[in-house]
């Protein structure tokens, strides 16, 4: 009998390392919020590594939220499971813990503000988990640094613009120091400043602190600065990959009723016009320089 | 220039007066909004925008200055204000958190029963705004809480479109829905205005909706008129845009970029299909 090498081979080896750098993982998710109702999140795999930042996409009622909760240990699965860095879900023990490696960013920073001044917001999650009192006052000073909002921190919470607002909801849920950060939807109530803000403000997390984010979303200039976007369809990943990847088949993600960059979809509508110009670009300055070379 | 439906005349509006925290949310607006046509209104979050749409409905009095409804103050009389609520339709933010009644169809019936109408009149216009809103026969039986979100906001607009107001107001009626969604709500609500001649003010933070089915655009900063011109007016100056906190769309970002490199002249592109259109023709062009 041949002897087995001890040695693991490349892609194993690669697979074991991907594994250790694991945090979130779905097996066979099944979701349904009744009994008899068909269910909203049906037999998913989905696996989220370590400092990734993730976007969802997907049309209204495709799961989008409902999977987050459930990635996050909001909502429990109904069938299959889900482990947040090892952890079950569905174990009532663990959830403190989920709990605390997790925030989430709602899409109305009003239904997740407590208290009427920035740093007691800041300061409620971290008051309750039991933090020391000196050590709050250095985390609070510390994520509004991180957030661009230290100079408010004596202001009151409600005269701030809505931009602003969702700034000091994602201190607060820094000052928690989880490991990673939801955000549903964050950007929908936002003006374009506030939505260059908060954008900016992922790409920090997950850039400089290393922080998986995961981002659902509507706004696609939001979706092309993720790593990695998966789109939902009808409770199931209907397609995953890098946003060039996934934004560049224009057709299949206009079939899933969704829509693609502005410069996309000008190049989607050049190449049907007989230019041999792809569909594989996402940002302004990209296309201008693909244009000129048209043009040359 | 076009007739006026509702115009702004020196219009204050002021929050706590003589408190310590008074705070000008309008500060002397003075714009006519035209009619029949659509009118984006864009501003940072608390430029006053929504104080603005209040206004125009007379649920909230201006501190100064005189709001006109056809040339009549709406403000003249108690009992006159009480009809500009019918004749200025207001649709507000998520609007459908307002659904109440057991059935979409009685939820959409509401207004017109309020303003006495008939019940043969009431189910008439309930079946028209409906149809605007792309509402079907299933999901007008349904009860408002069973249905998706985006038949929920459509419900809650049908809603006010059944009252078959002269002036429609709209404060983000396309906020958190899909692309598809969006599309059924604002195409849906360009047909109405087609269809009955009314006026439309749209309210929006998303520079490209605002391209694609805006006539004119009102710009506010800080509770002031910053700008107000038509979709070329208002988009072909981004740098001032930009101070305001705003933007303009993706595509016409682009055409600026190519205007720099000149490899074309024009900059006043604010939706893909016209900019696809220009560049396959200048290519063309270029071929001979």
């Amino acid at each position: 009998m041949a002897r087995e090498t001890v040695r693991p081979t490349v892609t194993e080896y690669i697979r074991r390392l991907k594994n250790k750098l694991m945090f979130i993982e779905a097996k066979n998710l099944v979701f349904s919020y009744k009994e008899d109702a068909p269910p909203v999140i049906d037999g998913m795999e989905l696996k989220i590594e370590k400092g990734t930042f993730t976007a969802i996409i997907g049309h209204n009622g495709s799961g989008k939220s409902t999977l987050a909760k459930l990635l996050c240990g909001l909502l429990i699965p109904t069938g299959g499971s889900v482990t947040v860095d090892g952890m079950p879900t569905n174990d009532e023990k663990m959830q403190y813990d989920i709990r605390k490696k997790c925030g989430m960013v709602f899409q109305n920073p009003d239904n997740q503000i407590v208290a009427s001044v920035v740093e007691e917001d800041v300061a409620f999650a971290p008051e309750n988990l039991g933090v020391p009192p000196a050590e709050i006052r250095h985390r609070v000073n510390s994520v509004l640094k991180a957030v661009g909002m230290e100079e408010y921190a004596k202001h009151s919470t409600y005269k701030l613009s809505g931009g602003q607002k969702q700034r000091v909801a994602i201190a607060g849920i820094l000052a928690m120091e989880p490991e990673c950060i939801f955000f549903d939807e964050a950007t929908a109530m936002l003006d374009p400043a506030g939505q260059r803000d908060i954008i900016a403000s992922m790409k920090m997390l997950n850039r400089e602190k290393a922080m998986t984010v995961v981002a659902i979303t509507h706004h696609m200039n939001e979706a092309v600065e993720a790593d990695r976007v998966i789109v939902l369809n009808h409770g199931k990943i209907y397609a995953d990959g890098t946003p060039l990847q996934v934004f560049s088949d224009v057709e299949n993600i206009l079939r899933a009723k969704l829509s693609v960059p502005q410069v996309t979809e000008l190049f989607y509508m050049l190449e049907n016009n007989g230019c041999r110009c792809g569909t594989d670009v996402l940002h302004t300055m990209e296309a201008a320089e693909r244009i000129e070379k048209l043009f040359k | 220039m076009t007739d006026k439906a509702i115009t702004l005349e020196n219009v204050t509006v002021k929050y706590g007066i003589g408190t310590p925290f008074e705070k000008t949310a309008l500060d002397n607006i003075s714009i006519a909004f035209p009619k029949g046509k659509i009118t984006g209104i864009i501003g940072h979050t608390g430029s006053g925008k929504s104080t603005l749409a209040i206004l125009l409905n007379g649920l909230l009095k201006p501190s100064e200055g005189v709001i006109r409804l056809e040339n009549e103050d709406i403000h003249k009389d108690k009992e006159f204000t009480n009809k500009i609520r019918f004749r200025v339709g207001l649709v507000f933010q998520y609007p459908e958190y307002q659904l109440f009644e057991e059935t979409v169809a009685r939820d959409i019936g509401f207004g017109p029963r309020n303003m006495g109408l008939t019940e043969a009149e009431i189910a008439a216009r309930t079946a028209k705004a409906a149809k605007f809103c792309g509402l079907d026969d299933d999901t007008l039986k349904a009860s408002p809480f069973e249905i998706s979100g985006g038949q929920k906001r459509r419900a809650a607009i049908a809603g006010v479109i059944a009252m078959e107001p002269e002036v429609l107001v709209l404060d983000e009626p396309a906020a958190g829905l899909d692309p598809a969604g969006k599309e059924e709500i604002l195409g849906g609500l360009t047909l109405y205005k087609e269809k009955t001649g009314s006026t439309l003010i749209l309210i929006s933070h998303s520079m490209e909706d605002i391209a694609r089915y805006s006539d004119y655009i009102l710009v506010l900063k800080e509770g002031k008129m910053f700008d107000f011109g038509t979709v070329e007016e208002i988009f072909s100056s981004a740098d001032k845009l930009f101070q305001a906190s705003l933007d303009v769309p993706q595509i016409t970002k682009l055409f600026i970029e190519l205007k720099k490199r000149s490899i074309t002249c024009r900059s006043d592109i604010y939706t893909v299909g016209y900019g696809a259109k220009v560049l396959i023709s200048e290519l063309k062009n270029k071929e001979r």
